[in-house]
């Protein structure tokens, strides 16, 4: 799967888990930059990547991504595997 | 009893900061140790072995996991280091509920502290701290003590090891100090007077008029936040005249427009500290039972809030209350409210201004209403505050006015002052850059020392949170 197509479909999910139907992914996005990203919403995020996907995060997967960007590269690293 | 909120102690606090910047670089961690073991020794030396043996577990446990050859010692390693540390919070908050013992100054925060170091280490066991004098003063750091914030264990220690190359900082001092007088003004003055306005009704809540219990229920959430926010203020002041910047536990949460906003904004190194060690670890290991799982984690999490205040029926309930609360807020925002994003249809400026005010509204009430149970000493007192304000029992016909002279004017003023600090004091930066041609700092400054020397009433002091 290539990045672009990753975030094709990653984009789909962020649209549903944070109810907004126009918001555009960057690599550099974090949560500061999106309207109601908390803990819950990312963790929301992170189950709705998961099964989109069909792969699994362990919690230190989930606390070391720190943008948008290096989640496309820890999902491209699990499809790989 | 040197405390946060006495002349003396502020008078020692400038005697020793000056100490800190005097002594050699090298020196500076073993001093902040001493002034902590120090602080913590006038209170009470029983406790302090205590401390002593929680961070020893704490520090031989990260040293043990660090070297751990397999995964299974690394488990085993973290496993006790966090049971026993939360063993000792669980038996003596039992004790504390139930058989009236003493808890130990700071247990819950100082515990919590090194019980992140211990999983931080097991995530990572690059955060291993081996420098035992470091690593003490960690848990121990007096300006925390009493009632937080909760720091992490990389912050204080990369701050520490700068401050040994640091030199005396005025800007930091004038933070520090700004934080200090602006939390002492909102302890004191605001949150105390409150404080016993609210005793006077406690006194005899039957007494009074519904719609005064009512404002009197509003202002529980006031005297909290003044309280607490008032006493973070002063904790993170005095850090910043050491050289060590604190975690913030309060962003304006009365701006909050729901619930789920409001936790974002409240205590908020408990609630990251309870996001990252509890509730994403456990909602991931939840995960396959989806939305169900995901309310369970929700209720788990918010009723440890609860009882982490004590082990009494009534914090239990406001934990509950609280994640009830959380959980419709989430199902209404993702299924149910409107799209939100900025290329969404726009929204007439009115109908935003009247909808963002009726969720900070509504969220305010919320919270005050778990409030009732977390005042309340005893179950039957909340639930006879509930009878009397949904009229289940008759209410009488006193109001605050009468509890003493000037009573009205003195809470409305109070808690008018505490909303505005809640909003994040909009305004007040501005205010103080205006009049500094006229009015430089030092002399705001001195206004508000006049202010806490004349105003403080006679009955102020202890923090509401240094019981927890």
């Amino acid at each position: 799967m290539t990045a672009d197509a990753i975030k094709h479909q990653l984009t789909d999910i962020f649209r549903d888990v944070f109810n907004d139907p126009t918001l555009e992914i960057t690599d550099e996005m974090t949560a500061d930059d999106v309207d109601g990203w908390d803990s819950l919403t990312h963790i929301n995020m992170i189950l709705g990547v998961e099964q989109g996907f069909g792969i699994r995060f362990s919690i230190k997967d989930v606390r070391a991504m720190r943008n948008v960007g290096e989640l496309v590269q820890a999902i491209a690293k699990k499809r790989a595997n | 009893m040197l405390n946060f909120t006495s002349p003396l102690f502020f008078v020692a606090l400038a005697l020793v900061a000056c100490g800190l910047y005097i002594l050699p670089g090298r020196w500076r961690a073993a001093y902040l140790l001493v002034l902590s073991y120090g602080f913590y020794a006038m209170v009470s030396v029983r406790f302090l072995a205590l401390m002593v043996a929680g961070s020893l577990l704490a520090y031989g446990i990260g040293i043990g996991i660090a070297n751990a050859r397999s995964d299974s010692a690394r488990v085993r390693l973290m496993l006790l280091g966090v049971g026993g540390l939360l063993g000792g919070i669980v038996v003596f908050k039992i004790g504390g509920a139930w058989h009236g013992w003493l808890l130990p100054l700071g247990l819950s925060y100082y515990s919590f502290k090194l019980i992140s170091y211990v999983i931080e280490v097991y995530w990572d066991e690059d955060s291993v701290e081996r420098d035992l004098t470091l690593f003490l003063s960690y848990p121990a750091f007096f300006p925390q003590i009493i009632s937080g914030p909760i720091q992490r264990s990389e912050p204080y220690f990369q701050q520490v090891r700068a401050l040994a190359a640091r030199r005396l900082d005025s800007a930091q001092i004038e933070e520090g100090f700004r934080l200090i007088v602006t939390g002492l003004m909102l302890k004191l003055l605001v949150g105390d007077r409150l404080a016993t306005l609210i005793a006077g009704v406690d006194a005899a809540p039957g007494s009074f008029g519904r719609i005064d219990l009512l404002v009197t229920i509003a202002g529980y959430t006031l005297q909290l936040y003044a309280d607490f926010a008032g006493y973070t203020n002063i904790a993170l002041g005095i850090g910043k005249m050491l050289g060590i910047d604190g975690p913030p536990n309060f962003n304006a949460p009365f701006l909050a427009t729901n619930i789920q906003e409001m936790w974002r904004r409240w205590h908020m190194s408990l609630t990251t500290w309870l996001t990252d060690y509890l509730f994403i670890p456990l909602t991931m290991t939840m995960r396959r039972y989806g939305l169900a799982g995901l309310l369970l984690c929700i209720t788990i999490n918010m009723a440890l809030i609860g009882v982490w205040h004590g082990f009494t029926l009534n914090y239990l309930i406001f934990g509950l209350m609280h994640a009830v609360y959380f959980s419709l807020t989430m199902l209404y925002l993702r299924y149910i409210s409107p799209p939100r994003g900025k290329k969404a249809p726009p929204e007439p400026r009115l109908r935003r201004i009247v909808r963002t005010a009726f969720g900070m509204v509504l969220t305010f009430a919320l919270m005050s209403s778990t409030q009732i149970f977390f005042h309340s000493a005893r179950f039957d007192q909340a639930i006879g505050i509930l009878r009397q304000v949904f009229g289940l029992i008759p209410s009488g016909a006193r109001s605050i006015g009468d509890i003493g002279p000037g009573a009205a004017e003195t809470f409305v003023i109070c808690a008018l002052i505490t909303v505005w600090a809640g909003c994040g004091a909009p305004g007040a930066r501005r205010l103080s850059d205006r009049i500094a041609p006229v009015a430089p700092r030092w002399l705001q400054y001195g206004v508000g020392l006049f202010l806490l020397a004349t105003l403080t009433p006679d009955s102020a002091g202890s923090f509401v949170y240094g019981q927890f």
